[in-house]
């Protein structure tokens, strides 16, 4: 009885705690809070970034805003990969801008405060203007120096309207976007690539930080996009197709440099455009009997375009051509180039004979070298070539073993043509097909692989 | 067992007449021989009970011959327990003395272990061992008037101390530390251990290490019978404790049941923006099968929700004062804190108690622990850190920016740079929004994150968009599942001959991961190292989704697993003049890391088992103790043992990888301990001398650090072949002045110091490899986290009207700062650039900037009174504790530096400054603080 009454005692006690408990303690537990934004506290607008530009629309030298100017404007970049530091740009339309600017702000991670699409409210007064490197710049005093992260907010604060598109402005191409009326503004150009030169590399270097500009192209030029080390995309490839590119566009002194935001902002699925594309193949003909000893062309760069045959520089810009000595025609072709400026890396350059491998039963020609320093020439067989088509998706039989070809001639070149012997095609080789003379060189070889070389009298027999 | 502390009284039972069953008897004293009536007296194992009588006698009659614990309770005195042998017709014990102190029982002590919970951040505030209520003058004085200061006797980490319930160790295999938060809360059953062996004394349940070992029996039958409530109220990280407790005692059928529960809360602790909820609950049931079986199932555990506060520099206290914390910040009209501890792991017992004979016993406990340890914090992808503290957030960036930068101006201060630290500095004292978390631009910020369905151009995975989060509450999870076996055999193989053999087998598996706690407001979090400078960032190589939701883990998960064979075998001869106790340990385990997640950085070894890690250790203890005459006495206390290392120290940072710790070793302590006491009538003295040495000790410190601006990355900083020299006295005397009047005085000088140069390594989930930074020098710098030296003295009037009043005045000096080793490597002195020492290095000035720094020497009053009452069949109490009476804020608790300039140029740089941009990190005394107790009980 007195243990009943004990534990009954206990279980009192228990629900008095438990009713205590009820004094509860934070449980942790928050929604999320109402975002909350009222600038009408702060300032009102009375201007526009046309306005603020048109007092220091040229000059290189500061001029401070000494009046209480307040605009409004449209937030096109972010340093949310930190590609872009420290620099907002802002322009006045989401659609169509006709005037933008960058601020210079001693802040990081400002995606967050400054989101892609924010209306802005930028009070001007105290701020200072002036072109500067080429771009339109605002910042403060007379270098235009970055706003302090405590003075942020002081001079640009978001506005309360929703983060909307900023539509980036279509230029048709590079040529027509070096243009200072693009500068500052988030342009969007379309059948764009990375130079062959930068394909197998990444955006930047991310250790040591390294920044690199990337060469950017398309048939009208080129121009540079500017990768930052610090970028969190720095060590990403670069894509290798065609397609579209979008960033804020910027001039350092007089080089056009585009600013990605992120790789998002890059969209290079497409096929590569070929800026040296196969040239000639306008009358192909299948013979399984000819003498090819050019003497019917012109010389010089007129003669890139065989019609009978297809001469291909699948790598690097340079062609097999005719050239002319002692009133002997020939074709040639040389990695060599005495200007730096105009040395490529990689030349493969092809030059294919249409044949009737039924008919043809042996095959010979002669070649000459000069300032020889390594082998570059390779001849190949092949049958399933498309003709101005992409030579790497054909099968090639490499024949070169079966002739000789000139070597040795390192300085000036051979005194004679080197036959190459005849080579009898093997008899399972049936149907219209191809030889193709390879020339593969170029500067990335070392030592550098520039060897002239010369081919003449192609021959095709049917005996 | 403190054998020599509980063996006051010599029986001469051995020439007793050989009879089957026995009468015990004894009469029972308090203070000044005044007989002590309605005593409850009692002998758990065999449910024999008795109550004393007006003269203070009492008599157990019909017990068996053997060998028993007695116990005697008695409100206002110190409980008292005692081996006891049963052999004769008669077992007279003569007189039995208690001591009176009606203070020990209930105030007290749970303030120091409660708090110890809040260090979340650094070994340095955690490491105050377990002090429990004892009859020695220097322990009850370090654990009541110097533990609140953060005093550790003999500069033992907690790491080094041992707590047993049943037999199972209650140590975390992680770090070898023990968790008080298990069972706080449950002070009315864990008041009376049922052994104490102080520092290396041998213990019967186990082999014990450096720092004493605690043992608690739960058995129901061994708890006051009746019910006990009790409240308090203090101002320490909770201010409200309720505490009910009931027990059966053994019923006639053989049962007994106890039952113990508890909250502890506080809105707001002391410090701003803290908070506490802890819930405790206790059950245990025994019952009795036949004369020589029992049976008891014990189950316990404490929910708790506490929130942290952080150390901070003196800029951030000058600032805004010593309760400032950095962790919260505003939102919705409360404090929110960032850094919240949830913690719940119970556990059950099962434990079966064998007589085997008169002699012997067979005690075996099997239990298993589960449960979750989840600390949250606030992060941050791709933005900046939100810490209110974060250093280019105070004015002394500016100051620094400004004054060494060549920036508008040069390096003077302009007008309009002025204004700016002017601003800062207002902000900090008038603005929350600024000097605490902005909670509200967390979510504005997170808001703001674009739409995307990629990062990096790597998919968010499975078609998913949204708005990613730039910042987070995550939370750092623990879930161990432990399974103990454990015997505990004991037989008397002589009179005076006792023979203990202890086992333990236990297995852990312990999960370890990341978790999303709160998204802020965001769609999701990504589980990618926004660190990383390409698209493989990816925590989990192999994982299918980039993003990851509320619950979800993120980061790094992996297991770790032990396995763990121990024996101990102890023995203990009692001479007429000598008294030899020996212990040896023979310990096997095995560890391994599991990872369940491949870091693009580790894609070789962070997925899957790791090399197994084995190991042995090994130990002795001995204690010799001679009887000079009755009241004095002669000790000695000897160790050699070895420690494995903790699993913690075993991986370098298994949040990434599979990687050993390299260069790693078993600790080696050596210990040696000479006492000299006596214990008169009036005067009661004891004096030791200590020497002990760690060798061969791991430590590994990690933290975040800084890379570019905001960035954070983790870094493990190992530290091996470490060894320490722990020298030091101990004077503790406890006089009677008069009947009522009690002077205590204890002193203890120690002399803590790192006695050799570690090796450094460091390790980072962001760059790959393990970095060696070779030889820190270290030797000579002093060890931190307690002050050295330690004073204490205390006058107590206890009134024969049952009540008291005392106070103490105590003195704390030689506590240091903890340095960081890092900037005492060769690097701090070479530029890594040529190889050659930094212009203008001297020795003096190395000496100078690499100082330890040595905190105030502290004088701390406290003061307690109490009265009980005896009101028919209710007994109740009330006491008052008053600690730091003069509410001293200038002592420093501890405090560690960090690991910011390891160089030469910047150090003397920052040296110049004014306010330092990377002071130390500090934790300050909180004041005055009172602990309010009252209890009744029937």
């Amino acid at each position: 009885m007195k243990n009943i009454f004990k534990f009954f005692s206990f279980l009192t006690l228990l629900a008095t705690v438990s009713v205590v408990s009820n004094s509860c303690v934070h449980d942790d537990d928050y929604g999320t809070p109402p975002i909350e934004c009222n600038l009408e506290n702060w300032v009102t607008p009375n201007a526009t970034l046309g306005d603020i530009i048109a007092l220091n629309p040229t000059s290189t030298s500061a001029v401070q805003i000494t009046i209480d100017l307040v605009f409004e404007a449209y937030v096109s970049s972010s340093d949310e990969t930190g590609n872009i530091y420290k620099i907002l740009y802002i322009q006045d339309a989401k659609v169509n801008p006709t005037y933008a600017i960058s601020i210079n702000i001693d802040k990081t991670n400002t995606y967050v405060d400054f989101p892609v699409g924010a209306k802005v409210r930028v009070r001007a007064k105290g701020l200072s203007i002036a072109t500067k490197n080429s771009t339109l710049q605002m910042g403060i005093g007379g270098s235009l120096d970055r706003i302090p992260q405590t003075e942020v907010f002081t001079y640009v604060r978001k506005t309360c309207d929703a983060t909307d598109v900023v539509t980036p402005i279509t230029v048709t191409d590079i040529a027509t976007a070096k243009n200072n009326q693009y500068l500052n503004k988030l342009i969007k150009i379309e059948n764009v690539q990375f130079a062959e030169a930068e394909l197998g590399q990444n955006y930047a270097i991310s250790s040591p930080a390294t920044t690199i500009n990337r060469v950017l192209e398309d048939v009208s030029g080129n121009m540079i996009v500017r990768n930052s080390g610090f970028a969190t995309f720095a060590d990403v490839a670069l894509p290798t197709g065609k397609g579209t590119i979008i960033g804020v566009m910027s001039k350092y002194g007089s080089d056009w440099q585009l600013f990605i935001r992120s790789v998002e902002d890059v969209n290079m699925t497409g096929t590569r455009l070929d800026f040296y594309p196969p040239k000639g193949g306008t009358a192909i003909t299948y013979s399984g009997s000819f003498v090819e000893n050019f003497e019917s062309y012109a010389t010089g760069a007129a003669s890139e375009a065989f019609p009978k045959y297809v001469n291909d520089a699948e790598k690097g810009s340079k062609y097999w051509r005719v050239a002319t000595f002692s009133s002997n025609k020939y074709i040639q072709m040389s990695a060599f180039s005495s200007s730096t400026a105009f040395q490529e890396q990689n030349n493969r350059t092809l030059f294919i004979v249409p044949i009737d491998f039924t008919a043809a039963t042996k095959l010979s020609f002669k070649t000459k070298d000069g300032f020889y320093n390594g082998g570059v020439l390779k001849v190949y067989t092949t049958t399933n070539y498309t003709p101005l088509g992409d030579v790497n998706s054909a099968t090639l039989t490499d024949i070169t073993s079966n002739f000789s070809i000139a070597s040795g001639t390192v300085s000036g070149y051979a005194a004679n043509f080197t036959d190459s012997g005849v080579y009898s095609l093997p008899s399972t080789l049936m149907g219209n097909g191809f030889v193709v003379f390879e020339y593969k060189g170029g500067y990335s070889f070392s030592p550098a692989l520039t060897t002239t070389m010369q081919i003449d009298d192609i021959t095709v027999a049917n005996n | 067992m403190n054998k020599f502390l509980l063996n006051i009284f010599v029986f001469v039972l051995f020439s007793q007449v050989y009879m089957a069953q026995s009468t015990v008897s004894a009469y029972v004293k308090g203070n000044e021989g005044k007989p002590l009536a309605d005593a409850e007296v009692s002998i758990v194992s065999i449910g024999k009970t008795a109550k004393t009588d007006k003269v203070g006698y009492f008599e157990l009659r019909d017990v068996p011959e053997g060998n028993y614990l007695l116990s005697i309770t008695k409100t206002g005195y110190t409980f008292y327990s005692k081996d006891i042998t049963v052999k004769g017709k008669e077992t007279d014990l003569g007189d039995v003395q208690l001591e009176y102190n009606p203070s020990s029982a209930d105030v007290g002590i749970v303030t120091l272990t409660d708090d110890e919970l809040n260090a979340d951040e650094s070994q340095t505030q955690s490491g105050v061992g377990l002090l429990q209520a004892s009859r020695d003058a220097f322990s009850r004085a370090s654990a009541f008037e110097l533990g609140p200061y953060w005093f550790r006797p003999r500069g033992v980490d907690n790491r080094y101390t041992d707590v047993l319930f049943n037999g199972i160790s209650m140590s975390k295999n992680d770090d070898g530390r023990i968790d008080f938060s298990n069972w706080g809360g449950l002070n009315d059953v864990t008041r009376y251990p049922m052994e104490l062996a102080e520092n290396i004394t041998p213990s019967e349940y186990t082999f014990g290490n450096l720092g004493g070992v605690t043992y608690y029996n739960t058995r129901a039958s061994s708890y006051r019978k009746g019910v006990s409530l009790a409240y308090s109220f203090t101002n320490r990280s909770y201010f409200h404790r309720v505490m009910a407790t009931y027990n059966t005692g053994l019923t006639k059928s053989g049962w007994a049941f106890t039952a113990s529960a508890s909250r502890r809360w506080a809105d707001e602790g002391v410090i701003d923006g803290t908070y506490q909820d802890s819930y405790a609950y206790f059950l245990s049931l025994e019952k009795r099968l036949g004369k020589n079986h029992a049976l008891s199932l014990t189950t316990f555990g404490s929910p708790t929700r506490r929130a942290s506060n952080s150390p901070n520099t003196q800029e951030a206290y000058d600032l805004l004062g010593k309760n400032y914390n950095s962790y919260w910040g505003w939102q919705d009209g409360e404090k929110r804190n960032e850094r919240i501890r949830n913690v719940f792991e119970p556990i059950a017992m099962l434990t079966h108690y064998w007589k085997i004979g008169k002699q012997s016993n067979l005690n075996t406990t099997l239990s298993y622990q589960q449960g979750s340890d989840a600390r949250s914090r606030l992060d941050w992808f791709r933005a900046n850190s939100a810490s209110p503290t974060y250093y280019r957030n105070l004015p002394s960036w500016y100051q620094s920016l400004y004054s060494e930068a060549d920036s508008d101006g040069g390096t003077a201060i302009t007008a309009a740079e002025l204004a700016i630290i002017s601003n800062v500095r207002n902000s900090w004292l008038n603005d929350q929004s600024y000097s605490q978390i902005n909670w509200n631009n967390l979510y504005q910020a997170n808001a703001n994150v674009a739409s995307a369905g990629s990062y990096n151009g790597v998919s968010y995975g499975n078609g998913i968009t949204g708005k990613r989060a730039a910042y987070l509450v995550l939370e750092d999870v623990n879930e161990d599942r432990t399974i103990n076996l454990n015997s505990h055999f004991d037989t008397k193989i002589r009179d005076n001959w006792k023979l203990n053999v202890n086992f333990n087998y236990q297995n852990l598996q312990s999960d370890n991961f990341r978790r999303v706690k709160d998204l802020l407001g965001a769609d999701f979090g990504l589980n990618y190292d926004d660190f990383s400078a390409g698209d493989e960032g990816l925590f989990d190589v192999d994982g299918t989704q980039l993003a990851v939701f509320q619950g979800d883990k993120i980061e790094y998960f992996y297991t770790l697993n032990r396995s763990s064979y121990t024996t101990n075998i102890s023995t203990e001869i009692e001479l007429p003049r000598w008294n030899v106790t020996l212990s040896a340990l023979a310990s096997y385990s095995e560890s391994q890391r599991e990872g369940h997640y491949k870091h693009y950085l580790y894609q070789n070894n962070s997925k899957g088992k790791s090399d197994l890690y084995n190991g042995w250790d090994i130990g002795m203890k001995a204690r010799i103790e001679f009887k000079i005459d009755g009241k004095n006495y002669i000790a000695y206390d000897g160790a050699y043992f070895t420690i494995l290392p903790s699993l913690n120290e075993i991986f370098a940072n298994p949040r990434v990888n599979n990687v050993i710790s390299p260069n790693i070793s078993n600790q080696i302590i050596n210990s040696n301990d000479l006492s000299f006491i006596h214990r008169g009538q009036k005067l009661k003295l004891r004096v030791s001398g200590y020497y002990n040495e760690i060798k061969n000790a791991t430590e590994i410190a990690r933290y975040y650090a800084e890379a570019g601006e905001g960035q954070e990355y983790f870094v493990a900083e190992i530290l091996t072949n470490l060894a320490k020299k722990y020298l030091g006295g101990e004077v503790a005397a406890e006089y009677k002045i008069t009947n009522t009047l009690t002077a205590t005085a204890v002193a203890s000088y120690g002399q803590f110091t790192i006695n050799n140069n570690p090796n450094v390594y460091l390790l980072s989930d962001d760059i790959q490899g393990i970095q060696d930074m070779g030889t820190a020098y270290m030797k000579d710098y002093h060890v931190a986290g307690t002050p050295q030296q330690a004073y204490s003295f205390g006058l107590r009037y206890n009134s024969p009207k049952f009540w008291w009043i005392g106070a103490s005045v105590n003195y704390l000096a030689g506590n240091y700062l903890d340095i960081s080793a890092l900037p005492r490597t060769q690097n701090f002195v070479n530029n890594p650039l040529t190889g050659t020492p930094y212009t203008g290095v001297t020795e003096e000035q190395l000496r100078t900037l690499l100082a330890q720094k040595r905190f105030d020497d502290q004088l701390m009053l406290n003061a307690n009174v109490g009265k009980s009452f005896l009101i028919g069949k209710y007994r109740a109490g009330i006491s008052i504790g008053v600690n730091n009476v003069l509410n001293n804020r200038d002592y420093v608790t501890g405090g560690f530096e960090q690991a910011r300039y390891s160089n030469y140029p910047d150090a003397l740089l920052e040296s110049q400054r004014s306010t330092p941009l990377f002071g130390p990190k500090l934790w300050y005394d909180r004041g005055l603080s009172y602990f309010m107790n009252v209890y009744l009980r029937f």
